[in-house]
Parts: structure tokens; sequence; C-alpha cells
């Protein structure tokens, strides 16, 4: 790429990235100064297009995380404390975070398996593009689907006196009777399977659509069985995008707030929940900061949660070129 | 995040062995779509038949229902257009000129879960409280009573919760 070639022309596909910096340098001896004087004003220019992406960013993602790291370590009279952290990461704060750990933990790796099983059915099944498109768009729906109204439909279903718990009630098997209740963990769990398995179909679908017939066939010209083939070949290029969706899944599990909180009416101590109470105004007099602590720590969750899932992108990037 | 090559669905299935697998493995998709379909399905019907279909001819003449609804709307317009004019173009730029950026796109669509809460509670500081109770004062909850999740007079006087 001589100084003058313009990079940004190139193909979308290009495994060199347009631009690179200093790139030219080397070829085309000449001023370096003037070079690199190019070489930035190029940049800035074409980083103009990024612009107003970034102030979004900047005012919705970065300016409240920064208020809300620098209010978790602040008393009511803006002086530095530590005693907000202290409290979030002690006692009923605390166990607020395990119970969203383990919450979100189950509620990611369950449909992270039943999400890819119908993933996998749908890109192989025989309906062809329209079940395909079908399955997708209802995905995209029910992904969406949240809060109130998913939590009024579950109550309608395996409620006390749901249509379902009636019909197994009628059975001769009442769930109440032996222990499930839909208002605790386990119900909390099955009613965010709802939109989590769509959710999970949709960010796995192109890792299975880059699974090529070819190494399958490849691997079946060699005498590998089904299984042969997941062992070896499917589930280790798969194995990488799994683990990032389910990541993704975790994201989102963590930071669902109103489903649990309509259907359980804050009785499991769920973090988000207890950042709600905050908002709501139910908190104890100088303690208001602690909210932000505790948002603190879900930055924090999500940020090392975040970290694994780019690192297994980049792996998994690598197969789907 | 489009995959570039689309698989030739059809496989070649020679008689015998083969044919039985391939027959075995399409029952076996069509169960899971099927279960899938009823699970996500049923629901739906249940909460039809448990809110009745007669409710939906009365809700309309509920007072605040059109107010409540008309805000609802408007409030996904604007969020939808908004969008669409930040995204569109940021993504179309991105994907054909600064590629390098594209993780660092893909990473920000991935914090969209996890965002909300920082806003709340960012917004939870004492100065804010006042005006977002005045937002919420605006939002009238329906009536239905959460702690014995019976359609009642509401306990507390609710809000719309956030998502």
């Amino acid at each position: 790429m001589g100084p003058s070639g313009e990079g940004a022309s190139r193909a979308p596909g290009s495994l060199a990235g347009p631009g690179v910096p200093g790139s030219g340098a080397g070829a085309a001896p000449g001023p370096p100064a003037r070079l690199t004087a190019t070489h930035l004003l190029r940049g800035l220019r074409r980083a103009l297009g990024v612009i107003p992406f970034g102030l979004y960013v900047a005012f919705f993602l970065l300016a409240p995380m920064v208020a809300v790291a620098i209010g978790a370590f602040q008393d009511n009279n803006g002086n530095f404390t530590r005693s907000n952290v202290h409290a979030a990461t002690h006692g009923i704060y605390l166990h607020g975070f395990w119970q969203s750990i383990l919450l979100s933990v189950i509620s990611a790796v369950l449909p992270g398996i039943l999400g890819l099983i119908l993933a996998y059915a749908i890109v192989r099944a025989e309906g062809g593009n329209l079940l395909r498109q079908i399955a997708i768009t209802a995905a995209g729906v029910f992904a969406n689907f949240g809060g109130v109204p998913l939590a009024f439909i579950f109550i309608a279903t395996i409620g006390s006196s749901g249509l379902v718990s009636q019909w197994l009630t009628s059975l001769g098997f009442d769930p109440y009777n032996h222990g499930f209740t839909l208002y605790s963990l386990l119900g909390v769990v099955i009613v965010y399977l709802y939109f989590q398995i769509p959710l999970m179909v949709l960010v796995i679908l192109p890792a299975l659509e880059g699974l090529r017939p070819a190494w399958r066939e490849a691997a079946e010209n060699l005498g590998a069985r089904s299984w042969d083939y997941w062992r070896y070949v499917g589930g280790p290029v798969l194995l990488p995008s799994f683990l990032g969706c389910v990541l993704l899944l975790f994201g989102s599990a963590l930071s669902a707030y109103a489903t649990a909180e309509a259907l359980t009416n804050g009785t499991i101590p769920l973090t988000a929940i207890q950042i709600g109470s905050f908002l709501n105004g139910n908190v104890i007099a100088g303690q208001e900061n602690t909210g932000k602590a505790l948002g603190l720590g879900m930055v924090v969750i999500i940020a090392v949660a975040m970290l694994v899932y780019v690192a297994m992108q980049r792996r998994a990037a690598k197969w789907l070129r | 995040m489009a995959s570039l090559t689309r698989a030739a669905p059809e496989e070649i299935a020679p008689p015998g062995r083969q044919r039985t697998v391939f027959r075995g493995a399409t029952i076996w998709r069509w169960t899971v779509i099927i279960v899938a379909a009823v699970y996500f399905l049923l629901p739906l019907w249940a909460a039809l038949r448990f809110a009745g279909i007669s409710a939906f001819g009365s809700v309309i003449s509920e007072p605040g229902f059109t107010s409540s609804l008309a805000l609802s709307v408007r409030l996904a317009v604007i969020n939808t257009l908004i969008t669409i004019a930040l995204m569109l173009p940021t993504t179309v730029y991105v994907h054909l000129r600064l590629q390098k950026l594209r993780r660092l796109m893909e990473g920000s669509r991935s914090c969209r879960s996890s965002s909300p809460r920082w806003c709340l509670s960012w917004a939870c500081s004492p100065s804010h409280r006042a005006s977002s109770r005045a937002r919420r004062g605006c939002l009238r909850w329906p009536t239905w009573c959460w702690p014995c999740r019976s359609p009642t007079a509401p306990s507390t006087p609710g809000c719309a919760r956030p998502t």
C-alpha cells in the first residue's frame, strides 16, 4: 500500500485493516513527518463517521458508568468513603450478588444448550428457507419478551391456578403440593428460558451456518461417525462461539429485572431488584450511595464476563471468516 | 455477523443405512421444533384464556388505556427511529471503512444487556430521584395487585416498572 493509495477502497473482507498507520513509510522514502501527518489526517477523517455513535456511547454508557463508579466511593456530602462498597459486599447485598450470579449461570447454561439444539434443528430442517425465516422472526419477537407481560403469561400458565397447573392437577399431580412454586428461583429460571432460548438461537445461528458441509463430508470420507465428527470437528469449532453466546446470555440474565421483580415481588434478593429498591427510594438514611456501589459491582461482573466473551469471539472469528 | 457461505443443505443420501439415519435425524429435528413451538405458544394461549377474549373489548374503554398505549407506542417509535438513524449509517460505515472497530461495535452491542442497570443506578442519586418520581407519576400502572397476584386495586401506588 503506497502512501497515496486509497486504503479505504479495499474489499470488506480483506485481512489487513485498511490504512494501517505507517505501513507505507518503509516502502516509499520521503519526509516521515509529512507522511505521519497525512496518515493522521486520514485517520481523523475516517473517524468522523463514528463520532455520533461515539458521542452516544460516551453519554449513555460511559458517563453513567463513571458517575456510578465515583458515586460508589462518596458519602452524601461528597466526601470519599469506602463504606458503600463495604456495605455492598457484605450481608444481604453479598447474598444478592451470589443469588444473581447463581440465577444468571443457570439461566445462561441451560438455555444455551437448549437454544443450540433448537438452532441446529432449525438450520438443518428440511423446511428450508421458509421455516428458517419464520423461526428467526419468532425468535426475534420472543427474545424481546420480558417484564410484567412475561410474568403474567407464566402466572396464567403455571401459576397456582394456571392452565398447565390445572391440567396436571386433574391428572393427579399438583406441582404446588410437591414443592414447586413459580415464585421461586426455579420459577424465575423457567420464565427466563422463554426469552433466553430465542436469544441463544439468534446469536448462535451464524456460527452454526458457518459449519461447512464439506467438513462433515471430509470427516465421513475418513470414516468418522456422527459422534466422531462432533467430538473432533464440529464441537471444537463451535465451542468458542457457544461459550461466547452463553456469556452473552449471562449478561442478559444478570440485568433482567422487571420479570423477576413482578414474579417474586422481591422475595428473591437479586442485585438488580435491590438496585431497583434504591431507585424507588426504599433506603435507610445515609445509605443512598450503596445503590451505586451495587451498580459498580454489576459493572465489574459484566466487565469480567465481557473480557472472556471478547477472547472467545476472537478465537471463533478465525473459523467464521 | 452474516455467514459468508451458505451451506448446500442437500446431502446426497445413498440407499441403505444412511437413508435410515437421515430419516431418524429428520424426525429428531421436527420433534425438537414441535416441542419448542409448544413451549413458546402454550403460555401465550394460556394468557389469552386467563385474560378472556372479552377483556380485549373492554380494555379499550378503560380509563387511561388510550393515553398509556399512545405513550408506549410513541416511546417505541422514537426509540426505533433514533436507533436506526444512529446505528444504520454507523454500522455500514464501520463495516466498509473501519474494520478494526467491528469488534468494539459487537462488544457495545453485548453491553446493551447490562447498561440499563447502570443508568438506573445513576438516576438513583437524591438529586435525580425527585424528577424520576415525577416521571413515573405520569405512567399509571393498571389495577393489578402483585403481592396477591389478582386483578384488584393495587396494594401500593404502583408505577411502570422499567425493563
